[in-house]
């Protein structure tokens, strides 16, 4: 196998797990604080569209990410009011707005197809790294935003396990009454967080547009924020384990290119999907091997609703 | 972050109460719940809201820390007016409120239970700070506690500790715990009565919800009494007694275990639920039964006692065919027992601990819940087709002989009370060809009334020669109706005890384990334990 084109492959798996490891890392903060926001999909498409429109219309590519991750914010606490304060089923809702969002999105972005983005997302090569042998141009000629996502679970890990902030949003996602006897504010802490969860979504989803496909296609997500949400359950809850497993969907999508330069003796659609099998692959093993060992380590309030007394 | 909402002015008295609730009203619907409550703590005191189930004490503590707001009423603490939003406010000002159910994270250590939602702790924490921040707590209240170890390893008794210990430490001058001893070991409850003792005597003011009359004779200073949401009296504990007490609270004074007892049966008896040597997991994978065995005969009622979770569940589970052993068996009437319809075949009744989730549906109408049972076989089926006219009709002819509290049958059944929902459950279940009955805290939340027509039906299907499983966490109740005990204790039978009243003492402390200190209940001392009988 040629080093160039493994080496390519390792930037573009690397590049293009940055959508998903946003708005995984986003949905991990909300299902710590026991929320799942399962229309993480919808709220990536909002923030693929809403992020391109601005980069259009303002020429920047941070304004761009900003507005996309602010759009995504907004859907999420649509979705946040309407089951963390009504209470109300968070799949049947979810489900519901992901066709709200493709609807809208097809809508409004009917007019931004083939339209190319004045201002794509620029590769910043870290002088010196990017320049080591092997991998180095692959890893270190990425984009900043991408640098960022691959820090952020770090951060995240920080603020769960080692801050008296994170101890308090776990508290939230296994016991919100003990939360809530604590003096915590319950509904207002899980809806600050699916607002943030929303903002990462919708920065992914604004990458995805700006940088990793550079275009708008209607349904340009295809299926990632349903990957993002599935790497959540993968990883066990585990902000690393979230890096991780989003580094591993990225480079099954690339496999496809990989197979077609190399000439493996395979139709294209095998690659395709690839990384949806794997995910439900991944699922089962990660569900079989839990079982055997005994624990399940989900928030345990995940997705109940609270009521007070 | 934001103090609590204080609003109105200082009183002008100089002997403000700790807590003082006036003209307090919280309506559930149509249900008032708390009727026009006018009631003032002291610091210093230990004060028991004594009632029946339903009579109001919950709700209206639940008003005073924050949990529930008022429909109409003041709260005023320290000769202030306040008004709570939320359980934080009522924490800023130092009330604090021990619910029955703990609210701690299972998955948490004890120091990081007590770390939630306190502003003292540094923004960044380690594991380290938090058990050290724990121990000085727990040395600062005289309260022990194993900072390190997570809550969900603790037994019910150290997580009341922890519970405790959490909301003396947010600065609570006012402590309110809800039925705190009913789920503890007689002696735990010993230890935590002492406890409470204590803190008072430092000033706190512990209002202390039960009903159990001797507790409160035991550990008050003031006992107030509820009936139907209103306050009927407050009085010293000085010159009360269970009779003086038990008038106060029912309209009619009976002792709650008077009108039940074991007539004795000489007849021969022979086995009819035979269990062996049962090994079973839980659902967590953990071993629960660690090889029971035990038979329960015709004319018999057999006690299972045991602080809640040593195998209890995982046994009602395995003997009435929800749940796969891993190893042993279980034989009704020779039956073997491999499923639920193995077992109901074998004519086993059942009446398990959560009435409105497995027991009954609370969605469906009681002529639903009347025909689960026999809803597969004619009359009320034929030709795969239910005959509702049939089953109506059943199911009429079911709510008359139990005495429901009505005879329209399309009613909901979570609209009926407790206790009609239980008189619907154990009707149903004994309503037929039936050997034998598991019976699981058959009556928990029950009043007086409704319960003791529970243990009634429980008797007289022994006495008709049925073989009666009662598990039971209520001591009490299980010396009362059961011809013989045993104590289970992590997930093995530890003793079993045939005079088992006069052995109260010896099963109170083989449920905390106590078997483990090498001494057999035959050569107990047990005249304490023959006297406590008397409720």
């Amino acid at each position: 196998m040629a080093d160039g084109i493994v080496a390519s492959a390792v930037a573009t798996a690397i590049g293009g797990s940055t959508a998903i490891l946003l708005a995984a890392t986003g949905e991990l903060l909300v299902e710590k604080v026991g929320v799942y926001n399962i229309a993480l999909e919808g709220v990536m498409l909002v923030g693929a569209l809403s992020g391109l429109i601005a980069d259009v219309n303002t020429g920047s590519w941070v304004i761009g990410l900003l507005v996309g991750g602010l759009f995504g914010a907004l859907f999420a606490l649509c979705f946040g009011l309407i089951t963390v304060v009504l209470r109300t089923d968070m799949i049947v809702v979810g489900v519901a707005l992901i066709f709200v969002a493709l609807g809208i999105t097809d809508v409004v972005g009917s007019k931004y197809v083939g339209v190319s983005v004045p201002d794509p997302i620029p590769k910043l090569p870290i002088p010196g790294l990017s320049s080591l042998p092997f991998f180095g141009s692959a890893i270190f000629s990425q984009s900043l935003i991408t640098y960022l996502a691959a820090a952020l679970p770090f951060g995240v890990a920080f603020l769960l396990s080692r801050t008296r902030h994170g101890l308090n949003m776990r508290a939230l996602g296994e016991n919100p009454h003990a939360a809530d006897t604590a003096g915590i504010p319950v509904v207002g802490w899980r809806l600050f967080y699916v607002a943030v969860g929303g903002a990462f979504g919708g920065i992914g989803g604004a990458v995805l547009t700006l940088g990793i496909i550079g275009a708008w296609i209607t349904n340009v997500t295809a299926g990632q924020g349903w990957i993002a949400f599935a790497i959540v359950f993968f990883s066990g809850w585990r902000p690393l384990g979230v890096l991780l497993g989003a580094y591993f969907f990225g480079a099954l999508s690339v496999l496809g290119t990989v197979g077609q330069v190399e000439g493996w003796d395979l139709p294209s659609e095998v690659f395709t999907v690839l990384p949806y099998v794997g995910t439900v692959a991944v699922m089962i093993i990660r569900a079989w091997s839990q079982r055997r060992r005994g624990g399940i380590s989900w928030p345990a309030a995940l997705g109940l609703p609270f009521y007070r007394g | 972050m934001e103090p609590a909402a204080l609003a109105g002015t200082q009183s002008g008295t100089s002997h403000a109460s700790a807590l003082d609730l006036r003209f307090m009203v919280k309506r559930f619907g149509a249900v008032t719940a708390v009727n026009d409550v006018n009631l003032a703590f002291s610091a210093g005191e230990v004060h028991a809201l004594l009632g029946e189930n339903g009579a109001g004490k919950s709700t209206l503590m639940n008003l005073a820390a924050g949990f529930l707001a008022p429909d109409q009423g003041e709260i005023w603490v320290g000769g202030r007016q306040v008004r709570f939003g939320s359980p934080r406010d009522a924490l800023a000002v130092g009330i604090g409120m021990v619910h029955q159910h703990f609210r701690l994270v299972d998955a948490f250590t004890v120091a990081e239970n007590l770390a939630i939602g306190a502003d003292d702790v540094s923004p960044r924490t380690s594991s380290r700070q938090l058990n050290k921040r724990a121990d000085l707590i727990a040395e600062q209240f005289g309260m022990p506690v194993q900072s390190a170890r997570l809550v969900g390893t603790l037994s019910v008794g150290e997580k009341q500790r922890v519970e405790i210990l959490r909301t003396l430490s947010r600065g609570t001058r006012v402590l309110i715990l809800d039925e705190p001893t009913a789920v503890l070991t007689p002696e735990e409850s010993e230890g935590l009565c002492e406890n409470l003792r204590q803190m008072a005597a430092q000033g706190t003011c512990i209002i202390f919800i039960s009903h159990k009359l001797k507790e409160v004779l035991s550990v008050a200073d003031r006992i107030s009494v509820m009936r139907k949401g209103n306050l009927h009296a407050t009085v010293p504990r000085e010159g009360c007694d269970v009779v003086s007490l038990s008038r106060m609270m029912f309209d009619d004074v009976s002792d709650e275990f008077a009108s039940v007892a074991l007539t004795p049966y000489d007849g021969a008896r022979s086995d009819v639920v035979v269990v062996e040597d049962l090994v079973c997991s839980d659902d967590r994978g953990a071993a629960a039964l660690r090889g029971v065995s035990f038979t329960v005969r015709d004319h018999e009622v057999l006690g299972v006692v045991g602080v809640a979770g040593n195998g209890q569940q995982e046994l009602e589970q395995v003997i009435t065919g929800l749940r796969q052993a891993d190893s042993g068996t279980v034989r009704i009437g020779g039956e073997p027992v491999r499923d639920v319809r193995s077992a109901m075949g074998a004519g086993l009744a059942h009446i398990p601990e959560d009435r409105m989730g497995s027991g009954l549906v609370g969605s469906q109408p009681i002529w639903r819940n009347a025909i689960m049972r026999n809803y597969r076989t004619a009359p009320v089926t034929q030709g795969g087709v239910i005959r509702a006219k049939v089953a109506r009709a059943y199911a009429a002819d079911l709510a008359d002989r139990v005495d429901l509290s009505t005879r329209d049958v399309g009613v909901l059944v979570q609209h009926l009370s407790g206790g009609n929902a239980q008189k619907l459950l154990v009707g149903r279940e004994f309503d037929g060809d039936r050997r034998a009955v598991v019976a699981v805290n058959p009556t928990q939340g029950l009043d007086v009334k409704a319960a003791t027509t529970v243990r009634t039906r429980l008797l007289e299907a022994r006495d008709r020669g049925l073989a009666v499983l009662l598990i039971s966490a209520d001591l009490d109740e299980v010396l009362t109706l059961s011809d013989r005990v045993v104590v289970i204790y992590e997930g093995r039978i530890v003793g079993e005890f045939t005079d088992a009243a006069s052995h109260r003492d010896v099963i109170g402390r083989y449920m905390g384990g106590g078997h483990l200190s090498a001494e057999s209940p035959g050569t107990s001392d047990s005249d304490s334990g023959a006297t406590d009988d008397s409720d």
